[in-house]
């Protein structure tokens, strides 16, 4: 009893140890990190999803990877590299980002799983999505243009005018 | 039976001299202001004439009233469904041109203007913009010119004539014409009240008057559609639809609604009617031509025991009863029956009635010479204004109805010239009576009604028993000391 104890404990704190060690930390995880950049799993300190501000243009994120409220961080990793990235994460160098984060601070786990995520991106491609967009909003608009048209033209359209102007045609026509 | 009172009205339409008194006592004391401007709850139209809004009686264009859809009855506007569908853009509703677009003129200029040459002009500018514009039209526009070839000639009513009645009508257009005032006809089965997606209008149960709680009003504006007579009213600056109130704060307070005061030709009756409310269903649910009968058949007589003590039972006050056993309003429609509702095949069973118009026809016609009750009865195909004409205006395109209505007016005629003047023969006054199915008497009641009696009895205010309708809902004693204070909250007795 008391030493299956003493064996999970030892293996508890093995563990801890691992876990804290910063070396283990780097290995960061591409997959978790691409769930923290969306959103769909949140940060612990509760700050807002990455893809709030930033879009990747090449991955696969639909209409939202445009976001563009910070710039795009499709080719982040390679500008700066591993230790740019962890910096500006860490250091928090721009003023909308102090906001949300010096209150919510990422934990080094996260921020690595970010950098690898962002090391997983750099090679991708921007594809045109603006031209996708540009003519799915068109569509859009074009449909509520013609709704909006359709709706007037079956309003009712004035009636005095309409037997003014019958009338004064009318005399024109037989005079 | 389910009794109900109704405070309801008569216009002698043979009385109105189209002096628009009522129009304009309305306008000063309820919709002098902002955003109101545009609205008349009380107008008057000449006829023929397209009215105001311009063509309200063609309900293909704007929708109003209610349609039979088998045997049941649907607003023409559409159903629920197809209202929730529209509530944002409610496609059937007068535009601005269509009532008028209101104006004022620079009267300061006439003052203000520095000195020159020419005579300083008050230029006409819009109350909505306050641009210089040029008016083109207004709510009585055309007024008294019924031969008019826009206004006149495009009368819903007038299109409908076949050509050959057409041209009767311009053969003589220069000679005839009426005067129509409207209000709101605080009808039984009111499209208003139907339409509202809010159940912000409600008739209220002790008098019938139909109200807009301002409270609860929405500005969908589906009123306005939906009632027939377009006699509900956007107010652009509160956002909220407004309608005659039969001056309900007036009669209240023991007084006749400023029109009917002030109508100078005092065409104006007022007066409670019992009716059955059970009824009203059905009622409205008849051919058209039947439409007028089936509303006379409602309405009960105040008189009668039986009604009397179904009323109490339905918990109509006795004061409530006396006032309708005085009503001048069940003697022009039921007792006499010379007063029709106006187009009843709106089917929303208007409470306002009208004895319709005869003109002086029958003196001019005779150049002089007097015709015989025959020969009377006989001309009535040659009136002025065609049969049709009037008959799709009062009785749903019943001619009958109209002529009934025509003879009784007639049989009056007559008695009362074989009584001031003495020229007629005895036993044509009695055959007159008998083709009218009048009697001395009720003739006698009819003239004196028509032309001597004082407000008190044109105007038959009935007791409006506030304390009454204030105990149902809270202690008299509370609500006189917290009247006007606090939080508003929309009225419970809604049906
Ligand atoms: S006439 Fe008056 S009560 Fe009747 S539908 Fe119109 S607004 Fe409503
Ligand atoms: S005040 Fe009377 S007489 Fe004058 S227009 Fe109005 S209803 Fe007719």
């Amino acid at each position: 009893m008391t030493r299956q104890m003493l064996n999970c404990f030892s293996m508890l704190a093995v563990g801890l140890l691992l876990l804290s060690t910063p070396g283990w930390a780097l290995q960061g995880d591409p997959q978790r990190g691409e769930d923290l950049y969306v959103g769909n799993v949140s940060f612990s300190a509760g700050g807002a999803p990455c893809l709030a501000c930033h879009g990747i243009a090449g991955h696969e994120l639909g209409y939202a990877a445009g976001a563009n409220y910070g710039p795009d961080l499709t080719a982040i990793y390679e500008d700066y590299g591993e230790e740019g990235v962890t910096g500006v994460l860490e250091d928090l160098s721009f003023e909308s980002m102090d906001a949300i984060y010096t209150e919510r601070p990422l934990t080094d786990s996260e921020r690595a799983d970010l950098v690898a995520f962002f090391a997983s991106v750099s090679e991708e491609i921007a594809p045109s999505i603006g031209s996708s967009l540009t003519l799915h909003v068109a569509l859009v608009t074009t449909f509520f243009m013609v709704l909006v048209g359709v709706l007037g033209w079956w309003r009712l359209k004035g009636v005095r005018q309409p037997l003014v102007e019958r009338a004064r045609h009318g005399k024109g026509g037989t005079a | 039976m389910n009794i109900r009172a109704q405070v309801s009205s008569v216009f002698h339409l043979d009385k109105c001299i189209g002096c628009h008194t009522c129009s304009i006592a309305c306008k000063n004391l309820w919709t002098d202001r902002k955003g109101a401007e545009y609205m008349w709850w009380n107008n008057v139209e000449t006829k023929p004439g397209t009215g105001y809004p311009t063509q309200w009686e063609d309900q293909e264009k704007y929708k109003g009233g209610w349609e039979k859809q088998g045997e049941s009855l649907q607003l023409k506007i559409g159903g629920r469904g197809s209202l929730l569908g529209k509530i944002f853009h409610n496609p059937d509703l007068p535009t601005m041109d269509d009532y008028y677009e209101p104006f004022t003129f620079r009267y300061g200029d006439l003052t203000s203007a520095p000195a020159g040459d020419d005579q300083p002009t008050a230029r006409p500018v819009s109350m909505v913009t306050g641009k210089p514009m040029k008016i083109e039209a207004g709510p009585n526009w055309d007024d008294d010119l019924s031969g008019s070839n826009i206004y006149a000639a495009n009368d819903p009513g007038v299109v409908k004539l076949s050509a050959e009645e057409q041209q009767q009508l311009f053969a003589i257009e220069k000679m005839v014409m009426f005067h129509m005032p409207r209000i709101c006809n605080h009808c039984l089965n009111a499209g208003c009240v139907a339409s509202c997606p809010s159940g912000a209008i409600y008739k209220r149960g002790e008098d019938g008057i139909v109200l807009i709680n301002q409270d609860k009003c929405r500005g969908w504006r589906m009123c306005v559609s939906a009632c027939p007579y377009k006699k509900t009213y956007y107010g652009w600056s509160t956002g909220k639809s407004e309608k005659c109130i039969l001056c309900y704060p007036r009669q209240e307070a023991g007084e006749a609604p400023a029109c009917f005061h002030s109508c100078v030709g005092r065409i104006r009756y007022l007066g409670v009617l019992l009716y059955d409310a059970d009824q009203i269903e059905s009622g409205a649910r008849q051919d058209d031509k039947d439409l007028p009968a089936a509303q006379r058949e409602m309405i009960l007589d105040p008189f009668d025991p039986q009604v009397i003590a179904d009323a109490k039972e339905a918990g109509v006050p006795n004061q409530v009863i006396e006032s309708a056993q005085r009503s001048p309003v069940y003697k022009f429609v039921k007792e006499w029956g010379i007063a029709l509702p106006l187009h009843p095949e709106f089917r929303t069973l208007p409470m306002l009635f009208y004895v319709p118009p005869l003109l002086p026809v029958m003196s001019m016609n005779n150049q002089g010479k007097q015709k015989l009750a025959d020969d009377f009865f006989t001309t009535l195909e040659q009136a002025r204004l065609p049969m049709q004409y009037l008959a799709s205006l009062f009785a749903g395109g019943n001619e009958e109805e109209v002529k009934a209505v025509y003879r009784k007016l007639i049989a009056v005629r007559i008695q009362r010239r074989s009584v001031t003047v003495g020229d007629l023969p005895a036993e044509e006054v009695t055959k007159a009576c008998n083709i009218a199915q009048l009697d001395t008497e009720a003739i006698d009641a009819i003239y004196r009604m028509t032309t001597l009696t004082r407000i008190k009895e044109r105007i038959v205010v009935p007791p409006m028993l506030r304390e009454q309708a204030i105990e149902a809902g809270m202690d008299p004693e509370q609500h006189k000391q917290e009247m006007g204070f606090g939080k508003r909250i929309p009225p419970k007795r809604r049906w």
